[in-house]
């Protein structure tokens, strides 16, 4: 074998490929020239004749090279190809033999490819794909306005009142043309179908986004009108055909229920055009007609239509400008636009427009906590990969060296260096593919859950798994295979044939393991640093939960009510209206507490009011905007919790009585740093009424978990106007919160048929506040525990190795006398040291990696000392647990065996 | 050999060729001495168009090539069918051999 491979390799050389033809040709002429003066004739006659019967030499000879030179191109390919299916045959069945590692790599590198599969598939679709079916979205641009917002911020909003953004659209005359839109999640038919998408859109929606039908036709200029509402529709294909099912040509003519209203399909869009947001939309109708707007259209007296209000900021603003040089001048001309249609003073000088692009995620509206989380996770995913590579290359490395005395013996027989690569990279390129395809298991699975997790309330346009995801996987496969089989395959190459051989295949000290020792070093420190990153967010989460919100959120549900989507019960005498008998009523329901009524239920409901001191002056800025002044029952601070510091309550008699009122401390200090606020007044209005200001309780939050002081007052309820009462608040045990929550519902449908309640407790409505923070804590954390498992699983496998190969050393130690103490202690130790060089090298990562996640921290120091204690002990002492058993069977080394063996 | 042999019929040289290799592998000149010989000196053979018949049929895989020792212990190409050289010789000798037949039928028939 050895022979003929080695006259193969010989042949191949191009040179030799034509002396063969020479050589091929000379024994032809000797042997037929011999033959011929046998037969009696000359030599020089016997030449002659030969090449007379061979023809033309010289050309017979070229054709003979240029066959040769094909065939042996087609060899070489053929050869090639089947050097690979060979290593790969060869490495499929080396690797059957150690299972257990075979298992740890392919389910490491799965875990670690999988992750990263799962967040490119989300964080592709949120910032890289363009919405499908748009032509040339990219010149499109979304609008965004920066104003001053409740708590004094400057964010971009994408929300345009309608005004604001026709005023927009003229201005850009010429330059650009635009459209609004809103998405919104309605029910289309009755109650038993699932909620979908319907985007409400305004003039020229379609002919912006170069859409055009693919039966039917979409909305004319007239059906598109803010000031009617026609009830036309146009659907998407994916919403006809999983709803009615056939041709969505039969779509035309269709009607379909949206808010009791019956609309007619006039058109469906092409295939893939599911809108310009995550969200697939399902249907779109003019702006008229989506059901927020059917109840402003119908504005009460006095109110001004939806698309009038210049406080209604609900629309988003595109426009596709005429050409590139009209786009650079779009943000200056619509500021222009945008403030003559402010009302606001402030706005009107202040207020600025810029635009972004067609993907949300990558304007520059303030990046949903979501969106952070989810990008950091990205990083995080691929630290996760890095650690499963070093854990895969170090496990290689090991499996490598046990191959040495085969390589070795390959080497001698002269299997050239590139050969050995090839071999030793078959097996990590087929353990990758292997992890591949696990890895795809894993993110088809995950995908779908982190998007439920992350934003559960998207209806989402693509399905999280596509070709986009698959070529990802496949590439990230093949990089993390050959990185991580690479650094074991060169160093096969330098295996010293001689000296393997003759120490049967032992590692000399010197050179054991630097390499893996290094791995391991790389893996510790990088399990530190997502571990402190986890342990970072689980400590922001327990931050915010211990928040002291001023009310006891957990033991408060809300009750209003409500008629053709206007509230109902309100603006009645505060005493003996229908939400008084309510409340009474409610009083009596077993595990009730309190019950209050209240202008505004808090954190719900937002209220700003104008106050002044009794002499008519406005109260000193303040950083929270206006304050916020709510009517309430005297039962509403023992119902909410709000704790009295100084004065008194509101009692029963101040309903009569009137003009007292109760304000938080942020209020009483802003506005009285050096007098005594009990015994001052303030008005409503300039010349309305001056409450006396009787107590002063704790602050308690506006809207949001996290935001700066707020100043409230609270005043007695009133018979009508805006203190009157508006919902009522109950306050019960948490475990009995739920019963609560369903007796008072159906308390309302028996003493008010017709009406409509609206039952939540507190804590839901505060849920989607907190559920950053969760997602926070929860992601990182698994992300955190993978690494750790990973990590463990290397110092694990590492030390397993390096005992096996220490056999022979750690006998002569027996035999000299050493206790089995002796040597679980040397094992242990090597493996501790190992660690804490990785920790500490991590905890310096970490310092360094600190700030880019601060900002989604809440009330911790991205360098909180403890965090590092504690991850540095963990990482400890799962390293110790994973070293124990290698120590153990180390410490069993029976001497006599390891010397004697080889 | 004589110069006013009969020349061969086009693509007769390969069933020829293939045939001298039917029992045990043989280099170049023993082919063509094999031809020579067994047609008794019929055929002008040009040597050079069998060595290209040779290389041409190891292109097509019907014969494998290797380097080894002559009678007389000179280094020479050794030709040796292959399985699909064998196969080939098979179709080709049958064809041959109709052909043969077929021209001899009409060489007695009698003209009506």
């Amino acid at each position: 074998m050895a022979e003929s491979s080695w006259r193969r390799y010989l042949r191949f050389w191009r040179p030799n490929l034509e002396a063969d033809v020479d050589d091929e040709l000379r024994f032809h002429f000797d042997e037929r020239t011999a033959a011929l003066t046998a037969t009696g004739l000359s030599i020089d006659e016997a030449r002659r004749q030969a090449e007379r019967e061979f023809g033309d030499v010289g050309a017979v000879r070229n054709g003979l090279r240029e066959i040769d030179g094909r065939l042996h191109a087609t060899r070489a390919r053929a050869n090639h190809w089947d050097q690979w299916r060979q290593d790969f045959t060869y490495s499929a069945r080396s690797l059957r033999r150690v299972p257990g590692l075979s298992f740890t790599v392919i389910l490491t590198l799965a875990l670690g490819i999988g992750v990263n599969a799962t967040l490119f598939s989300l964080l592709d679709r949120v910032f890289l794909r363009m919405p499908a079916g748009v032509s040339r979205p990219a010149e499109l641009r979304r609008f965004y306005w920066i104003g001053t917002s409740v708590n004094n911020q400057a964010i971009a909003v994408p929300e345009f009142s309608i005004p604001v953004a026709d005023g927009v659209a003229d201005v850009l005359r010429g330059l650009a043309v635009t459209t609004v839109f809103r998405n919104d999640t309605r029910r289309l038919g009755d109650d038993r179908e699932p909620s979908t998408v319907v985007t409400g859109v305004g003039p020229r929606y379609f002919s912006v986004l170069g859409v055009q039908p693919s039966f039917g036709r979409f909305f004319a200029p007239d059906e598109a009108r803010y000031d009617v509402a026609t009830p036309v529709a146009v659907v998407s294909q994916a919403f006809w055909s999983r709803r009615f099912g056939g041709s969505p040509a039969d779509a035309i003519g269709q009607t379909i229920v949206l808010d009791k209203q019956r609309l007619t399909i006039i058109g469906v869009a092409p295939r893939h055009f599911t809108g310009t947001e995550l969200d697939a939309t399902d249907a779109w109708v003019p702006l008229g007609m989506t059901s927020a707007f059917a109840t402003f259209g119908q504005a009460p007296a006095g109110r001004p239509a939806w698309y009038q209000s210049q406080t209604m900021y609900a629309f988003l603003l595109l426009a596709r400008p005429v050409n590139a040089s009209a786009a650079a001048r779009l943000e200056a001309a619509a500021t222009v636009g945008a403030r003559r249609w402010f009302r606001n003073p402030r706005l009107q000088k202040n207020a600025r427009v810029l635009t972004g692009p067609i993907i949300a995620a990558r304007g520059p509206e303030g990046r949903q906590q979501e969106i952070a989380i989810s990008v950091r996770l990205g990083g995080v995913a691929l630290i996760v990969l890095f650690i499963a590579c070093a854990n895969v290359a170090n496990l290689l490395l090991a499996h490598a060296m046990r191959r040495r005395r085969e390589i070795a013996v390959r080497a001698a027989v002269g299997i050239s260096r590139g050969g050995i690569v090839r071999l030793v990279l078959a097996d990590s390129v087929l353990l990758a593919l292997g992890a591949g395809i696990a890895a795809f298991l894993v993110a088809s699975w995950s995908s779908v859950l982190l998007r439920r997790l992350l934003f559960p309330t998207i209806h989402w346009s693509t399905s999280a798994i596509d070709w986009r995801v698959v070529a990802f996987t496949l590439v990230a496969t093949l990089v993390a295979g050959l990185g991580a089989g690479l650094l074991p395959a060169l160093r096969s190459t330098r295996t010293d044939v001689s000296q393997v051989l003759k120490s049967g295949g032992r590692e000399g000290s010197t050179q054991r393991s630097r390499a893996r020792t290094f791995l391991v070093v790389a893996q510790a420190a990088l399990s530190t640093v997502l571990l402190v990153g986890a342990l970072l967010f689980v400590k922001s989460l327990r931050a915010v939960r211990a928040l002291d919100l001023g009310y006891d959120a957990e033991r408060l549900v809300f009750v209003s009510t409500q008629s053709h989507g206007e509230r109902w019960g309100s603006g009645v005498t505060a005493g003996s209206g229908p939400l008084a008998e309510l409340a009474s009523r409610l009083a009596h329901v077993p595990g009730v507490e309190k019950v209050a009524l209240t202008s505004m239920l808090p954190m719900y409901e937002i209220d700003l009011s104008k106050l002044f001191y009794a002499n008519g002056d406005s109260l000193p800025p303040w950083t929270d905007g206006a304050p916020t002044v709510s009517g309430v029952s005297p039962e509403f601070f023992a119902t909410t919790g709000l704790h009295l510091l100084r004065g008194r309550l509101l009692t029963p008699s101040d309903l009569r009585a009137g003009n007292v009122a109760v304000v938080n401390q942020t209020l009483a200090r802003s506005s009285w740093p050096n007098d005594e606020p009990l015994g001052q007044c303030l008005r409503l209005g300039k010349s309305g009424p001056c409450a006396t200001i009787v107590g002063i309780v704790e602050d308690a939050r506006r809207v949001q978990l996290i935001e700066r002081p707020v100043r409230q007052m609270y005043l007695a309820l009133r018979d009508s106007g805006s203190y009157s009462p508006g919902g009522i608040l109950v306050r019960v045990p948490p475990e009995r919160a739920a019963a609560v929550e369903h007796e008072a519902t159906r308390m309302v449908a028996t003493l008010f048929p017709g009406v409509e309640a609206n039952v939540r407790r507190m804590a839901d409505v505060l849920a989607p506040q907190y559920r950053p923070w969760e997602l926070g804590a929860t992601l990182f954390t698994i992300f955190g525990l993978l690494a750790l498992l990973v990590a463990a699983v290397g110092v694990f496998s590492t030390l397993s190795h390096e005992i096996g190969q220490r056999r022979h050393e750690l006998g002569v130690r027996v035999a000299l006398g050493a206790t089995v103490a002796d040597i679980i202690r040397l094992v242990l130790g090597e493996g501790l040291r190992v660690i804490v060089i990785g920790a500490a090298v991590g905890s310096l990562l970490a310092l360094a990696a600190g700030r880019l996640i601060a900002s989604l921290l809440y009330g911790v120091d991205p360098r909180d000392l403890s965090a590092f204690a504690t991850v540095v002990a963990v990482l400890l002492v799962v390293a110790a647990t994973a070293a124990v058993l290698p120590a153990w069977r180390a410490s069993r080394t029976d001497p006599l065996e390891a010397i004697r063996a080889d | 050999m004589t110069t006013d042999g009969l020349d061969l019929l086009q693509g007769t040289l390969d069933v020829l060729v293939l045939r001298a290799l039917a029992g045990k592998p043989q280099h170049g000149y023993a082919v063509a001495r094999f031809i020579r010989e067994s047609s008794d000196g019929t055929f002008r053979i040009i040597d050079g168009a069998l060595y290209t018949a040779l290389h041409r049929m190891e292109e097509r895989g019907w014969v494998e090539s290797e380097w080894g020792l002559s009678e007389k212990g000179k280094r020479a190409k050794f030709y040796r069918l292959t399985a699909a050289g064998r196969r080939a010789l098979r179709s080709e000798a049958a064809t041959w051999e109709r052909y043969v037949a077929a021209v001899g039928k009409v060489l007695r028939a009698e003209p009506a």
